[in-house]
């Protein structure tokens, strides 16, 4: 009974962005937690592939350890610098070439082919070839997120931009709105509300990939190298920590990025 | 008097073909023409699917008629070249994120600007509320309400209308009629309008002609209209009988 009511209070919370959210994650929490119970259990059951899987008490045991310890926090803080910095030079690059490729349609039509087999590639397949150009450093790993994440957003840019040119394109140029108001006050609010869903994608995509970059050769910090020291120090239970740490970096985003596109989503109605 | 001429339409057809069954081919206007003045308010009424559409996406020369042409006066059309086009839709052109406030000082930055604000004392305090919002909190009529306002501040000669009041409730959209529609035209005169409209008690007030799309052989019927608005009737109070022989057109 008392189940049933929680459920049915949570079920009526107001459906305000924020509502929304908290569904969100306890749905999220519920799949994260139902999944990894299931496959504890799984594993659990077969003692020979479970002599490496320390138990949840020393992951979280591990986890409280790594938030005392200063050096998680640089290693930490380096990882989400790499990310905000290709994140914001993605937005930045995608915002430029998707509205111009919006805005010239021509343009848009031709190119279209090439970035649909760009984008079927898998971004890690590419790093070696980034590696190669930008060697194994810092840049490497920023410019292997960067060029994948532009290549995703501007391609949802230019569509949403040239959507606002199909809908507001011919009215406003009939009356003739200045070429600014056209890009600030038209275009870009448009483009910034109907490409928050690829952004999403596009913050998933780079967290991800960093993370993964960091694995390779070359990373002194980050998140990623650490899961790799970790490993090879065949520390399991720091590891999985490491792990639920990245899930939970990814997890932030994916939410603050989901409340925008709810508040986004209703302003543009 | 050629400048006196705002539009020629001569020998408008329009054919659309059907690659998939011939007999779905259907010929519209048949040879219609007709010469308009500036300051003609024309109103367009037909049933669905009697090509109102494709009449107005002609007139805004956004198609070419199969056979004869379409001459406007000056280069309307063109960016800033002083007509508008209001399609059909509650109101396509706000952005759901700006107020009525923030559009206004965009239109009044624009070609057709500087925007003098056209309003009477009976719609005033309901669209001074209006302004202050964002769209995106508007109701459907109260947004076709702003866009229209905003439409009737600016310096435009041709303005071609496609349903405009067909989200406003009935006591309203009579008050829009009258205050802002009517009142706009009395005061500019030589502004040229074409309004489509279900709504025939809408078109006989406001128009001086109205062309009715017969479905039957696809031709446009043109019908003076003697109880517009300058003719000193009520918009209450238009013949049935001239209705009545309206609807008949259209069949």
């Amino acid at each position: 009974m008392v189940l049933r009511k929680i459920v049915t209070i949570l079920f009526n919370l107001p459906r305000s962005p924020f509502g929304r959210a908290l569904d969100i994650m306890i749905g999220l929490l519920v799949i994260f937690v139902g999944y990894s119970l299931i496959s504890w259990f799984t594993v659990k059951a077969k003692p020979s592939y479970a002599v490496f899987l320390p138990s949840g008490i020393d992951v979280i045991f591990s986890l409280k350890s790594l938030a005392l310890d200063p050096d998680f926090w640089s290693t930490l803080a380096s990882t989400f610098f790499r990310i905000m910095l290709s994140l914001c030079a993605t937005i930045l690059t995608g915002l430029i070439i998707g509205i111009l490729l919006g805005a010239h349609g021509q343009i848009f039509a031709r190119l279209r082919p090439a970035w649909d087999f760009l984008r079927s590639i898998p971004p890690s397949t590419l790093f070696p070839l980034i590696v190669l150009f930008f060697g194994i450093e810092n840049q490497a790993k920023i410019i292997t997120t960067f060029y994948f994440a532009t290549l995703l957003y501007s391609f949802g840019v230019a569509e949403a931009a040239r959507s606002a040119a199909c809908n507001f394109g011919p009215f406003f140029r009939l009356v003739g709105v200045t070429r600014p108001d056209w890009y600030l006050r038209v275009l870009l609010p448009v483009v910034l509300l109907k490409s928050v869903s690829t952004l999403k994608l596009v913050v998933s995509l780079t967290v991800i990939l960093m993370i993964v970059c960091e694995m390779f050769l070359g990373a002194v910090t980050g998140v990623g190298g650490a899961i790799m020291a970790e490993a090879e120090a065949l520390r399991y239970s720091k590891l999985l920590a490491l792990i639920a740490v990245a899930g939970f970096i990814g997890y932030g985003f994916n939410l603050l990025f989901q409340i925008i596109e709810d508040i986004a989503r209703r302003r543009s109605q | 008097m050629m400048s006196d001429i705002c539009l020629k339409l001569a020998d408008l057809t329009h054919r659309y073909d059907s690659r998939d069954s011939p007999a779905d081919e259907r010929i519209f206007f048949n040879g219609f023409s007709a010469t308009l003045r500036y300051g003609a308010v024309i109103g367009i009424l037909g049933l669905n699917g009697s090509g109102k559409s494709t009449l107005l996406n002609l007139l805004t020369l956004k198609i070419k008629p199969t056979y004869g042409h379409i001459r406007w006066n000056r280069a309307f059309f063109s960016k800033g070249g002083g007509g508008i086009i209001i399609e059909q839709g509650i109101a396509p052109f706000l952005l759901p994120w700006l107020t009525g406030n923030m559009h206004r000082a965009m239109l009044d930055r624009s070609d057709l600007g500087p925007y003098i604000p056209e309003c009477t004392d009976e719609l005033l305090p309901f669209l001074t509320s209006l302004m202050h919002k964002p769209v995106f909190k508007l109701s459907g009529g109260e947004r076709q309400t702003l866009a229209l306002y905003l439409l009737f501040g600016l310096k435009w000669q041709v303005g071609i209308f496609d349903e405009p009041l067909s989200a406003i409730d009935g006591n309203r959209a009579r008050t829009i009629l009258v205050h802002l529609f009517a009142k706009h035209l009395r005061e500019h005169p030589t502004k040229t309008v074409f309004m489509v409209s279900h709504r025939i008690d809408h078109l006989i007030y406001l128009c001086d002609e109205i062309w009715v799309l017969s479905s039957i052989g696809d031709i446009i019927n043109v019908v003076p209209n003697p109880y517009h608005r300058t003719s000193g009737i009520l918009l209450g109070e238009l013949p049935e009988e001239f209705i009545g022989h309206l609807q008949t057109q259209m069949l």
